[in-house]
């Protein structure tokens, strides 16, 4: 069995959800995370004063899996490891 | 069980008639004479004792109005300020209004509103001792509805001196304030409210409902204090530049603002102590102040700041009402709008300034509260509905610059002897950790899930 990890943006979720069902897997483990990619953070201002947001809020699909086959959700930046 | 047989049915009616019967009878037994004919004398004295008695309803409504704006207080500040501390804003609110309460009822209010023969203090009623048993109570309402305004002046400064003031140091100072800062220079705009009579309202200074005896003495206070005590670690950095430390509810932020602007109603339209019609008036300002305030705030925000900064009008809505807390009944409507629009201009650049200068402010409190409780002071003589005159301006700047003298002298020398006493500051480690763990050993937000699912290691899974 191999454990595969995927980091998404949250609305992403639900298509890879419904592909990974869609291939055959029952279960999965969802978590928020904070990370970035290629996209960058961007810059806020509060009160006057700016701040650079950089960690994003992400989601992260676990499953274990038999074999790893690619899949696609039709969107782009979809990074299945 | 018994069956419910006609028979019984009959005795228990039978029983049900005699006691109505004699009950009937009751009122007769204890009928006066017949009652005499109402006279001109008797009709005025009756419709005195009704006033009489809508003024103490309206008075305690309106006291009530105010106590809610602590939980407007809380909110705002926790809302404004990190979660790690939100417990620690929560008992200081608390306590500004608990401790304060007791201060107010053992020394405050007498020092406020006591006889006073030099104009400059109280000397009498410590303790509620005006309270006299064959006498009308009006002092009790009379002191509910003070000691919430002596707690709104002393939550003021919570906010400014948020996330590293040491709990206990905040403690003493919410008991100086309310015992002797506030009610001394209470005495001498309003004094004469009840027993007293204070130099400044002798010379006619107006203030109908605070704007400088409460809101002000509330924001040179607390620019004493985040004087005293410098910024949060890290606001500021190397090279000078404000750090910004957003709050972590602003969603608590905006419900804060709506009970106060509630309860500024209360505060604003109680100040009469009467229920008369004058209360429309000065509810009608009250309103249009707020939204003007806010909506000024905003759209200043927007055009400086590229942003409509949700806490900035925020800010906005107070500083209007600050503003107009003064004047509120000596206005007119279109005067309460141009009042309010200053206020939330002032406002947002009165916090961009005090940034600028590095003295930290996570709520706003010092502008909010100090700056514009000033402007309102000031907009009170120069939109008085009955004629402006240099002499009316003239007072109410005197007022103005005594209450920051008073204020700011007293309470700067105050925080500076703790500071170097007993501490005014948390420890670097404690700031950064957050209040709530180590001051008060809670955690606002319950994160126990940790802790739970250890506790349940030994239920069985």
């Amino acid at each position: 069995m191999k454990k595969v990890e995927c980091i998404v943006r949250p609305h992403l979720l639900d298509a890879v959800k419904t592909a990974l069902q869609d291939v055959g897997i029952v279960g999965m483990s969802v978590s928020e995370v904070k990370g970035f990619g290629r996209q960058k953070g961007h810059t806020e201002t509060y009160r006057g004063s700016e701040y650079k947001v950089e960690f994003l809020p992400k989601v992260k699909i676990e499953v274990a899996v038999s074999e790893v086959v690619r899949i696609r959700t039709g969107e782009r930046g979809e990074g299945a490891l | 069980m018994n069956r419910l047989t006609l028979r019984s049915i009959r005795s228990y009616a039978f029983i049900v008639l005699i006691l109505g019967a004699a009950l009937g009878l009751v009122p007769v037994a204890f009928a006066e004479e017949a009652a005499a004919p109402p006279t001109p004398e008797s009709n005025a004295e009756a419709v005195a004792t009704v006033q009489n008695h809508a003024n103490y309803l309206w008075t305690l409504i309106a006291a009530c109005m105010v106590f809610l704006m602590q939980a407007g207080f809380a909110l705002v500040e926790t809302g404004l300020t990190r979660a790690k501390n939100a417990v620690n804003i929560c008992m200081k609110n608390l306590m500004d209004f608990s401790a304060g309460s007791l201060s107010f009822f053992l020394v405050g209010f007498g020092l406020m509103f006591g006889v006073s023969s030099t104009g400059w203090f109280g000397t009498s009623g410590f303790l509620l001792s005006d309270f006299a048993v064959e006498q009308d109570p009006w002092v009790y309402v009379f002191w509910m509805f003070q000691v919430v305004f002596a707690a709104t002046a002393a939550t003021i400064v919570s906010g400014a001196m948020a996330e590293r003031t040491k709990f206990t140091s905040y403690l003493m100072y919410t008991v100086f304030l309310t015992a002797i800062v506030y009610p001394i220079f209470g005495s001498w705009a309003w004094g004469g409210l009840y027993k007293g009579g204070g130099w400044l309202e002798g010379l006619g200074f107006i203030d109908f409902a605070g704007s400088t005896v409460v809101h002000s003495v509330g924001g040179w206070a607390a620019l004493a204090g985040a004087l005293v005590i410098g910024p949060r670690l890290g606001r500021y950095g190397k090279d000078g530049r404000p750090r910004a430390m957003p709050g972590h509810n602003l969603v608590f932020a905006t419900l804060g603002v709506f009970l106060l602007w509630f309860g500024w109603f209360g505060f604003n339209a109680g100040s009469t102590t009467t229920a008369d019609t004058s209360i429309a008036l000065i509810a009608v300002n009250t309103n249009l102040a707020a939204a003007a305030g806010a909506v000024a705030a905003m759209v200043t925000a927007w055009m400086y700041l590229k942003k409509p900064d949700g806490t900035m009008a925020l800010n906005g809505a107070l500083a209007g009402l600050v503003g107009i807390t003064a004047g509120c009944a000596n206005v007119t409507p279109g005067s309460s709008v141009i009042i309010g629009l200053v206020a939330g201009v002032i406002v947002v650049f009165s916090v961009l300034f005090f940034d600028r200068i590095h003295i930290d402010d996570p709520v706003g409190a010092i502008s909010v509260h100090g700056v514009n409780g000033a402007w309102g002071t000031l907009a009170a003589g120069l939109f008085n509905a009955e004629g402006v005159t240099l002499g009316i301006i003239g007072v109410q700047l005197l007022g103005i610059l005594a209450a920051f003298v008073w204020t700011f002298t007293t309470m700067w020398v105050f925080f500076k002897l703790i500071a170097v006493t007993v501490g005014l500051r948390v420890s670097a480690e404690e700031e950064v950790e957050g209040l709530d763990s180590h001051e008060h050993g809670n955690d606002a937000y319950a994160p126990d899930t940790f802790r739970t699912l250890a506790g349940d290691a030994g239920a069985g899974a």
